[in-house]
């Protein structure tokens, strides 16, 4: 997994596609409130709400 | 004790708590003392609270506001192939950094609230204010007022461990490996 370009998105996508085709959601925490990200993965923000920055 | 963003409604599925009690497990003595990496300074602790629902997404139908809730620790999405086992503490949709934890642990678990990236990274319940994902599986309305806060508050983590143990030693088909991990055979 990369942080940059196609390598994180070989790893987000099935994921993604995953929770949408189960939940109707893709899940978002508040470290990773754009959802899943391998580049927001290796860069954490506090969990806390963003604030409206999403 | 710091000022913080309140939370926000992020998916359809979250509803957000106003946190009436909460605690200190010792659980998180494993964060104090580092043995679970990727805290970050800032993170807000607690995966054991109860509150009332003062906000709701569009899909969360079986909650009210208003509603008194003791909210689970594990998040689970209800539909994937663990949450349908009933197994939802390894839900496989609920923790978006699940491949950190793959690399680390070997696993997933699904996401836990205020319990690191690991886990999803989460915001805890130590706070005025929580967002709760998936509302319309995890939380359990209190619907007897006669019960207070502490008799009902260990519901989102001491007692489910606590009735869950003697199941796993009464289980036929259940076993467990040398090194600690259960796994499954025959009945």
């Amino acid at each position: 997994v990369t942080v940059n370009g196609r390598g994180s998105g070989v790893n987000d996508e099935p994921r993604r596609f995953k929770a949408r085709l189960e939940t109707g959601v893709e899940p978002r925490s508040d470290k990773t409130p754009e959802g899943l990200s391998a580049f927001r993965q290796i860069l954490q923000r506090p969990a806390q709400s963003a604030g409206g920055a999403v | 004790v710091e000022n913080v963003p309140d939370p926000q409604i992020l998916n359809p599925r979250d509803a957000i708590v106003k946190i009436t009690s909460t605690t200190i497990c010792g659980s998180d003595l494993h964060l104090y003392d580092g043995y679970v990496p990727t805290m970050r300074s800032g993170d807000i602790l607690g995966h054991e609270f109860l509150g009332e629902v003062v906000e709701m997404g569009a899909d969360v139908k079986n909650l009210s506001l208003g509603n008194r809730v003791v909210v689970p620790f594990p998040i689970a999405c209800g539909h994937c192939y663990q949450c349908r086992r009933g197994m939802f503490s390894i839900c496989e949709n609920s923790n978006p950094n699940a491949a950190l934890a793959e690399k680390l642990w070997g696993h997933a678990p699904g996401g836990i609230y205020g319990y690191s990236s690991l886990t999803g990274g989460y915001a805890g319940g130590r706070a005025e204010y929580a967002r709760v994902p998936f509302a319309d599986v995890g939380p359990i309305k209190i619907e007897n007022s006669d019960l207070t806060d502490d008799q009902v508050l260990f519901l989102s983590d001491a007692s489910p461990p606590g009735t869950t143990a003697p199941t796993c030693a009464t289980s036929r088909r259940a076993t467990w490996s040398r090194s600690g991990a259960r796994t499954r055979s025959g009945p």
